[in-house]
Parts: C-alpha cells; sequence; structure tokens
C-alpha cells in the first residue's frame, strides 16, 4: 500500500495486526512467541511513530520491522538454525512439489528450513510481497533475492521429497 | 526458445512471471504446458501452506488502543513491581530456605489448583509495555505528568500481582493495603531496597506457606527476563538515540549481554530505569562505550549526560511532592 497520507499508529495496527501476527507466527513456529514478536512489532511503531510520514510503502516496511523483531526473538529464544542446509542443494530444483501431495506434509517441511528460506518463502508466498518489495525487507540485491527464493524452493521440494 | 526449458526455467516463470521466451515456448509445447501447469498447481500448494488465523483475542486487545491514562498507572506500577521482584531474586537464596521451612511446616499436600500461573505472558507483555512506557516518559521530559500519576499505582499492582498467584478476596484487600503504603513512601524518597524487604515482609504474612513458595519461584523467573527485558530497552533506546545501524546495535546488544548487571545485583537499578546502571556503574558505561566506534563516543557521552540531568529532575520533582 502506498502511504498516501501518514497512517496513524491505531490505523496500522487495525491494518496489518493480522497480517504481522501470521506472519511472526510462520517465522517463529510459535503461537507464545508469534503474539510476543507481534505486540512488539507494534511498540516499535509506537516508537518511531513520529518516522511513518517517511514510509513510503507501509507493507514491506512493517514486514521488515517484524522480521528484524522475529530475528530478535530467535536469538533470545536461541532458536537460531545454521544454514548448513544450503550447501548442499542440486544444481537443478527438479520437478515440482505433486499436487496430491499433503498440505500438512509440506507445512512441516516449511519447519525445518533453515531460517533464511523460511524468511523469504514467508514474504513471497504468505505476505505476497513483490520481488523488489521482499529485497528491501532483507536487505539484499534483486539478483540476490531471486537465487535465495529459488533455494529456498528447491531447497523445501527436496524437503518434501525425503521421507 | 526453441529448446525445451529446464526445471529452473518452469519455476523462475511461477515465481517472477516475467520470461515471455518460456511462456510463449510452454504456449506452443504441450509438453512443457503440462510441466509448467504442474509448477504453478505447486506454487498454489505451497501458497496453501501459509495458512493464517486471526488474531487471539488476548493480543486483539493488546494492541486495542487505551484510555490515555492507563498507561501512567501501569508505567508508574513498573516501578515498584520491576523493583520488588527483582530484589525477590536478590534475596532468592535466604527465602528459599525459609520457604522450604514454612512450606514442610504447613505439612500438607501441595494441590496444583491452589496456586496457578495464571497466564503469565500476559504479566510478561503487561511489564514489557511498562518499561517501554517508562522509558519513553523518561526521553520525552513528562516529568510533572509521572509524578502525578506515580501514587495511582496500587491497583494495577494488585492486579499483576494476581497473575502470579490466586488470591482470595482478603488477600487483595489486604494486599491492596499493603502496597498503598508501599507506593507512597516510595513517593516519598525511601529507598528502594527498604521497600522491598518490607515488601517481602507484607506477602510473607498475606500468602500462604505454598503460595509464597510459587511467588519466590515466579519471582526468580522474571528477575531474569527482566533483565533480558532491561537489555533489550537500553539496546533500543541507544540504537535510537545514538542513530546506530543494525549491525552496531546487534554488537551492542551482544556487550550489553555480557556486562549488563545479573538480575540480583541490577535490582536497585531497575527499580528505575533500564538505563540506570550506565550512570551508577562506571565499569559498565565504560564497557559500552568501548563498544561503540569511536564516532559515536560524543554522542554517547551526551546521551549520559542527559540521563543524570533526567533523573536529577525527577528526584527534584518527588522531594517537591513530599
Amino acid at each position: 500500500m502506498l502511504a498516501t497520507q501518514v497512517m496513524t499508529v491505531e490505523s496500522i495496527a487495525r491494518e496489518y495486526s493480522r497480517r504481522v501476527y501470521n506472519f511472526c507466527r510462520s517465522i517463529l513456529r510459535n503461537d507464545s512467541d508469534a503474539e510476543d514478536a507481534c505486540q512488539e512489532v507494534f511498540l516499535t511503531v509506537t516508537r518511531r511513530q513520529d518516522e511513518l510520514g517517511e514510509v513510503q510503502r507501509m507493507h514491506p516496511w512493517i514486514m521488515k520491522v517484524a522480521l528484524l523483531t522475529c530475528q530478535w526473538v530467535r536469538r533470545k529464544r536461541g532458536r537460531l538454525t545454521t544454514n548448513d542446509g544450503e550447501a548442499d542443494l542440486p544444481a537443478d530444483p527438479g520437478p515440482p512439489i505433486e499436487a496430491s501431495e499433503d498440505v500438512g506434509r509440506i507445512r512441516a517441511a516449511i519447519g525445518q528450513l533453515p531460517d533464511r528460506y523460511r524468511d523469504v518463502l514467508t514474504l513471497h508466498y504468505q505476505q505476497g510481497l513483490s520481488h523488489e518489495e521482499i529485497s528491501d525487507v532483507l536487505g539484499l540485491s534483486r539478483g540476490a533475492m531471486r537465487v535465495l527464493l529459488h533455494r529456498a524452493v528447491a531447497k523445501l521440494r527436496d524437503q518434501v521429497k525425503t521421507p | 526458445m526453441s529448446i525445451h526449458p529446464s526445471d529452473e526455467d518452469l519455476l523462475d516463470l511461477a515465481l517472477t512471471g516475467d520470461d515471455a521466451d518460456v511462456r510463449d515456448h510452454a504456449a506452443a509445447c504441450a509438453g512443457c504446458r503440462a510441466r509448467l501447469d504442474a509448477v504453478e498447481r505447486e506454487q498454489r500448494l505451497i501458497k496453501s501452506a501459509f495458512d493464517e488465523i486471526d488474531l487471539p483475542s488476548r493480543l486483539r486487545d493488546a494492541l486495542a488502543p487505551r484510555p490515555p491514562r492507563w498507561p501512567w498507572a501501569v508505567a508508574a506500577a513498573a516501578v515498584v513491581l520491576l523493583g520488588t521482584t527483582i530484589l525477590f531474586a536478590l534475596q532468592a537464596r535466604q527465602w528459599k530456605r525459609e520457604a522450604a521451612r514454612l512450606a514442610a511446616a504447613a505439612a500438607v499436600p501441595r494441590p496444583a489448583s491452589d496456586v496457578r500461573r495464571l497466564e503469565p505472558e500476559d504479566g510478561r507483555l503487561k511489564l514489557k509495555n511498562v518499561a517501554h512506557q517508562m522509558n519513553e516518559m523518561r526521553s520525552e521530559g513528562q516529568i510533572p505528568e509521572f509524578v502525578q500519576e506515580f501514587g495511582a499505582m496500587r491497583a494495577v499492582v494488585v492486579e499483576t500481582m494476581t497473575y502470579a498467584v490466586t488470591l482470595s478476596d482478603e488477600q487483595r484487600r489486604r494486599l491492596d493495603e499493603a502496597v498503598s503504603r508501599l507506593t507512597d513512601r516510595m513517593c516519598e524518597g525511601e529507598p528502594a531496597g527498604r521497600l522491598a524487604g518490607d515488601y517481602r515482609l507484607a506477602m510473607k504474612e498475606i500468602l500462604s506457606a505454598e503460595q509464597f513458595v510459587e511467588f519466590e519461584t515466579l519471582s526468580q523467573e522474571e528477575a531474569i527476563w527482566a533483565r533480558m527485558d532491561a537489555i533489550d530497552l537500553l539496546a533500543g533506546e541507544l540504537a535510537a538515540e545514538l542513530d546506530l545501524r543494525h549491525s552496531e546495535q546487534e554488537h551492542l546488544r551482544a556487550t550489553l549481554d555480557e556486562v549488563y548487571p545479573t538480575p540480583e545485583a541490577c535490582a536497585p537499578f531497575l527499580m528505575a530505569n533500564p538505563s540506570d546502571p550506565l550512570q551508577d556503574d562506571p565499569k559498565l558505561a565504560a564497557a559500552v562505550r568501548r563498544a561503540l566506534a569511536a564516532s559515536y563516543h560524543g554522542k554517547f557521552d551526551q546521551y549520559l549526560k542527559e540521563l543524570v540531568q533526567q533523573r536529577a529532575e525527577i528526584e527534584k520533582a518527588l522531594k517537591e511532592k513530599k
């Protein structure tokens, strides 16, 4: 959304709280942590309300706040994953996941992914951000983000195939 | 594109939608059209795996706008609550022995329903809110409002206490009275350590032996949480005040994790504000300064100077109120 006029903290909470909560829930995979993180996001928004007038696109901006908050929660809970899974990827992503595959299995596989992969998949599939917006949120170039997204899908395919 | 696209090409098209060659080829090639359809079905399937649910009612309530006076009262309550819970931990070892003795003396099985951990997350979130409000209050110099609301914290403290243990009506009444007396004394500038000691004595009188054991355990847990929150708050405040980059903020946070006072040791400081140890512990201030790049030293020194000034104003205002 283009912030054609300055949004108030209340209107941001009204419009984005559900999206932020679900984002945090996907990233942290824990309802209680997600609630904590979601509230932290809006506390941050409140603290930084003087800057809201400078925000051009609210959705990616608040997702960046949410992502940083989730990274902080991960550190706090000692739940950082390593990026070990990123090295052993095949060059080609291989065939897509079968349409008959159980959604629950895919969800579980997403939960097993390295943090960076889950972050980019959540921003793409759940939040529906454009590639440019995802690049901004993750602080990556467009090219690097594209590679990350491809690798994330490839790893997900690999995980789902693994019995 | 005359050759068949790879799986990578098809995935790229599904993810970006901006490869006309691949799309044109798929339109003309039944085999590749089928492969592309499969990838697009997969994309919908993955999207459906990111299920979305409504906000939990507790979170919805927490995010709802509040009446303007409420945060002030809660902020004031944090002064007592943070301080007392931390100071509980300060003497935890001694109390633990005593509590164990009391529990043994009671010689009754401890029913699980008697002592409940009632929504500890609620209490924690509330404390976090409180601490944030405290920080803002100071940074915005809203000292007269703070002083005005300082005495009105009693009900909120009692309410927050009920997150820790179940209280009977009679216990609530007695706690209400005890907290009222303590907050009055706090407004009059009595030292935190003495107030916390009296608070502990009051709690020991009011709570049953089982409740006291539970309360002590929760207090120790809260002390650890309070320290972590204090570090986060201080790191966030320094990042904002000094305009730190993200990586520098992370480095600063790691430093604070190492050098910030332990839950036991930081008790008197947490009585007021997470940034107070910077004023009261020169070693901590020096460690933080070292963790910052030299270009931030001037700003940091200015920040410390303002902290000292703000605290002096609060102390002066409290004395005037008295």
